[in-house]
């Protein structure tokens, strides 16, 4: 029960912050510039929109230049951002003093993180989804023929989310120990460029953060699949970076 | 007596030098407000910050309530409102939706929020966000958190820090009402001994790590009949002990 209080609370502190605004406007930014895209194609748009392929090719396109940028860095903003919100207001000393166990704190946080990455995956979906159905609404075309493929497109974003894992784990793992937001913003995106250089590596799936864009070249692009399962790499990191974390975060010396 | 807080032998080293604090025997009365004396850097906070569990303790004890803080945290922290150093504040957020964070936790009645405003006299700043307030605006939401779940100790860290006259006296009326009318003992650490007088029924004075004086106000004053309170306080810190 300590632990539904405890997310109420964390749930309640992202309010108006800027993790919040982040996850709107990354869900929403590629499907924008795609509806903005056919609606200036709109000469396009019948022959497209009566194409039973129209919804395979808008998610391909979509998840390009999400899974390659716009995911591994959102990922990384945003959980700086939900974890920094303590160190910014200097209240890790009151959340140290609530009669909550330490697990519990790391737990609500954690999941505060992971509920935000899912709520990211079904804004997204519904981005998608408008950009496919709007420029009929606008130009008065005729609407998509073929329905959309939400179990399909739901569990393709299903394993983007475990792909976006270790990003997660590592980034909250940073943000818990440092009080400076440089801080895990810069272990971010020093692997997240180290994972861009190594992507076409015969090993970069041990690289933590590629997994999205590997996951893209995949199942998308139909690219041939790295020597090992990416997801199961991607857990994997996530629970040890999870595990470690936890073990600093408790072993603390000053927790104010 | 009844002591509702008591350390015993509470030592504390940041690194392998001397250490921040030396066998600190604190002995905090039940409806006491006991002031916490001390000039900047000799320890206050730390020994504050060991109270709370904020730091990790290395030797000595800490019993409140005749319990061990290390057997029961929950159930002692849930009796006990804090503040320390600085107000704990979301910005972002309202003064209403600050405590809101906290109720949740502590699963405390809603109307203790409204309550908790009212005795820090902060009812009518509506949805206006915590970094528009002024300090004094925060100081007193700070408190406001502290006194949300009615405790039954308040362990305040120089909570008049950085107020003018009228916010400090302000503050020191609503601690007094507090432990006068609700019984809520207060253990308040503050480096300026006018308003220590003013507000302590008992107090402990701390000079380098260790405590140099520990009794009822006066008792220190009656041991010095001809001499005022910041000349005694002087020659404490000075020989270390009375």
């Amino acid at each position: 029960m300590m632990f539904v209080h405890s997310f109420q609370s964390e749930w309640l502190k992202k309010k108006h912050s800027a993790a919040v605004a982040l996850v709107w406007s990354g869900a929403f930014f590629i499907p924008l510039l795609m509806l903005i895209i056919r609606l200036k194609k709109f000469k396009d748009l019948a022959s497209d929109n009566a194409s039973p392929g129209l919804w395979a090719w808008l998610y391909g396109l979509n998840w390009q230049f999400m899974a390659f940028f716009l995911l591994p860095l959102g990922v990384m903003l945003a959980t700086s951002l939900i974890t920094q919100l303590e160190y910014r207001n200097n209240t890790w000393k009151q959340v140290h003093t609530t009669p909550q166990d330490m697990s519990t704190i790391f737990l609500s946080k954690l999941s505060i993180l992971l509920v935000m990455l899912v709520q990211f995956f079904l804004l997204f979906n519904i981005g998608i989804w408008l950009a496919g159905v709007l420029p009929a609404v606008f130009k008065g075309v005729a609407f998509p023929r073929a329905s959309f493929p939400w179990v399909k497109f739901l569990r393709g974003s299903g394993y983007f989310f475990i792909d976006s894992l270790p990003i997660v784990g590592l980034q909250y793992l940073v943000s818990l120990q440092f009080r400076n937001f440089l801080a895990p913003l810069c272990v971010g995106i020093a692997l997240y460029v180290a994972s861009v250089i190594a992507i076409e590596w015969e090993y970069g799936y041990t690289i933590p953060y590629n997994y999205s864009a590997l996951e893209y070249l995949v199942s998308i692009k139909g690219n041939r699949l790295p020597s090992a399962n990416i997801h199961v790499w991607a857990l994997v990191y996530f629970a040890v970076f999870i595990i470690l974390s936890y073990f600093l975060y408790r072993t603390k010396k000053d927790k104010s | 007596m009844q002591f509702i807080l008591e350390t015993s032998g509470l030592t504390y080293a940041f690194s392998r030098k001397q250490p921040v604090l030396d066998n600190i025997n604190l002995q905090v009365p039940e409806g006491s407000i006991y002031g916490f004396l001390g000039p900047n850097g000799a320890g206050k906070t730390t020994t504050l910050k060991l109270i709370l569990g904020l730091l990790t303790r290395q030797r000595g004890d800490i019993t409140l309530w005749g319990r061990s803080f290390e057997k029961d945290r929950k159930g002692l922290l849930r009796r006990l409102g804090s503040f320390i150093e600085t107000p704990s504040l979301y910005g972002h957020l309202s003064a209403m939706d600050n405590l809101l964070v906290w109720q949740k936790i502590y699963h405390c009645p809603l109307e203790n929020i409204a309550r908790a405003l009212r005795l820090v006299g902060l009812t009518d700043t509506g949805s206006k966000k915590v970094r528009q307030f002024s300090f004094g605006m925060k100081q007193r939401l700070g408190i406001a958190v502290a006194l949300l779940h009615r405790p039954a100790l308040l362990v305040l860290d120089e909570p008049t820090n950085g107020l003018d006259p009228h916010g400090i006296i302000d503050i020191r009326e609503l601690l007094k009402t507090l432990n006068r009318e609700e019984g809520i003992t207060i253990l308040v650490s503050s480096h300026l001994l006018s308003e220590v007088e003013k507000l302590a029924t008992h107090m402990g004075i701390i000079h380098h790590g260790s405590m140099v004086y520990q009794g009822t106000l006066h008792g220190l004053l009656s041991r010095h009949p001809h001499a005022d309170l910041e000349k005694i306080f002087l020659d404490t810190i000075k020989l270390g002990a009375l």
